[in-house]
């Protein structure tokens, strides 16, 4: 078990000598993963959430979660390839001692073109070579900034403003909340601003006071899960 | 400072190609590629707290009072969030993978040593400096390939146990207690007055 160990992380750890854009972007996807389906399993061993419902926000919450790891993956994935793309159509060169500018450019067209061995001095293969990570490093930085903190939660908030709509219109068709309430309060004013699940309406259920507002259970985003 | 640093880099790239060349920041871009989980995890929580703070503050689709609830709570969020995830990643790096390695627990791989060992003795300098972000003049004279190999493989077992912790982290610090710190904080900003249930 011990020597089973060692092993995973020695090879985990070479990897990430070799790759570290590729090792960074993975373990965020499998941080954000963990963080999502703990959310799932909060969910499950929730017993203040009724049955019916629990269905409902577990789907949702898997839906989103897988919804935002492709949008991660594919943002960072992309920028990577453009970190890469910057160095080898020489819009990002590194200095190298003792080389001319020319010289460089012209080191960078032979490494990619024969990534493996491509003929140059040791000192400006290893240089370059650094580049290439950092660049990829960097840029898939800035792809996973933007995935998690720009594209996500506009995605949220506007998935959030149209499953308010379609639902809201429907229950007021239906009016089928009127069972949960207390007969005798159904004459006070009942909004429906449905943002939050169910707290609103477990608290009538426990304290049997008619909620001024009562909400339906339609997003229930954790935002960063990294 | 750090980011910004990495987003000037890139973006001169496109628009000043005459920032190219330049020693300084060839080795500043150059230590990117030793960026921990640790540093990840706070450029990450750091942009998001600006960026996704202000996406809430003005979000079109809620009135005024719930955007003003949901961007207190995402702030508030964020902040405990990346606290947590930056303590983990730090904990799991310093105090477990990098003595894991420093202590001999785990063997530098002989492969590993063996790839050191092909380079020239100036490479390994600069590949040293390179790693550490060191200028060239504070580099030791001398770096074998067994340190090298050493410091390199003693990072990259730092990162994978912070992202260990990491995960460990969801469990005994994301679940149980964001919510909790998260209420505590909006109770006090609120008092009494809070609205119900707004934003999410």
């Amino acid at each position: 078990m011990i020597n089973f160990s060692k092993n995973l992380i020695t090879r985990l750890a070479t990897y990430a000598i070799d790759n570290p854009a590729s090792f960074l972007k993975r373990t965020a996807a499998l941080n954000f993963s963990v963080g999502s389906v703990g959310l799932i399993i909060g969910m499950i061993i929730n017993k203040n959430i009724p049955e019916k419902e629990k269905r409902f926000m577990i789907i949702q919450e898997a839906t989103e979660g897988v919804l935002d790891l492709g949008v991660f993956l594919g943002c960072a994935t992309a920028f990577e390839k453009i970190g890469r793309w910057l160095v080898k159509t020489k819009k990002l060169v590194p200095h190298i001692d003792n080389f001319s500018k020319e010289q460089v450019k012209d080191a960078i067209t032979k490494f990619f073109a024969n990534p493996n061995k491509p003929g140059i001095s040791m000192l400006a293969e290893s240089k370059i070579r650094t580049w290439v990570k950092a660049a990829e490093v960097g840029a898939g930085l800035i792809g996973t900034i933007i995935a998690f903190n720009v594209i996500t939660p506009l995605i949220r908030n506007y998935i959030a403003s149209k499953l308010e709509k379609n639902i809201g219109k429907k229950m007021d068709k239906t009016q089928t909340y009127s069972p949960i309430l207390p007969a005798t309060k159904l004459n006070q004013p009942i909004s429906f601003n449905k943002n939050d699940p169910f707290a609103s309406f477990n608290s009538a259920m426990t304290t049997g006071k008619l909620p001024q507002r009562a909400y339906l259970p339609v997003f229930t985003s954790t935002g960063m899960r990294v | 400072m750090f980011l910004l640093n990495i987003i000037k880099y890139i973006f001169w790239g496109f628009i000043k190609p005459v920032v190219n060349f330049n020693p300084n920041l060839t080795r500043q871009l150059s230590s990117l590629s030793a960026l921990s989980p640790t540093m990840q995890r706070l450029s990450i929580g750091a942009t998001g707290l600006v960026l996704q703070t202000s996406i809430d503050a003005t979000n079109p689709n809620v009135d005024k009072s719930t955007q003003k609830y949901s961007a207190i709570r995402t702030a508030v969020k964020m902040v405990v969030t990346t606290l947590g995830g930056i303590f983990f990643r730090f904990l799991g790096q310093k105090t477990i993978g990098e003595p894991l390695v420093n202590k001999g627990i785990l063997e530098v791989p002989k492969e590993l040593i063996q790839k050191m060992a092909k380079l020239t003795p100036e490479v390994r300098i600069r590949e040293f400096c390179d790693f550490k972000n060191l200028p060239l003049e504070k580099a030791p004279k001398v770096v074998s390939p067994e340190m090298l190999a050493k410091i390199k493989f003693a990072g990259a077992v730092g990162w994978v146990c912070a992202v260990g912790a990491a995960v460990v982290s969801v469990f005994v610090w994301d679940m149980p207690f964001v919510n909790k710190v998260m209420n505590f904080v909006l109770d006090k900003v609120y008092g009494k007055n809070k609205p119900e249930n707004k934003g999410h």
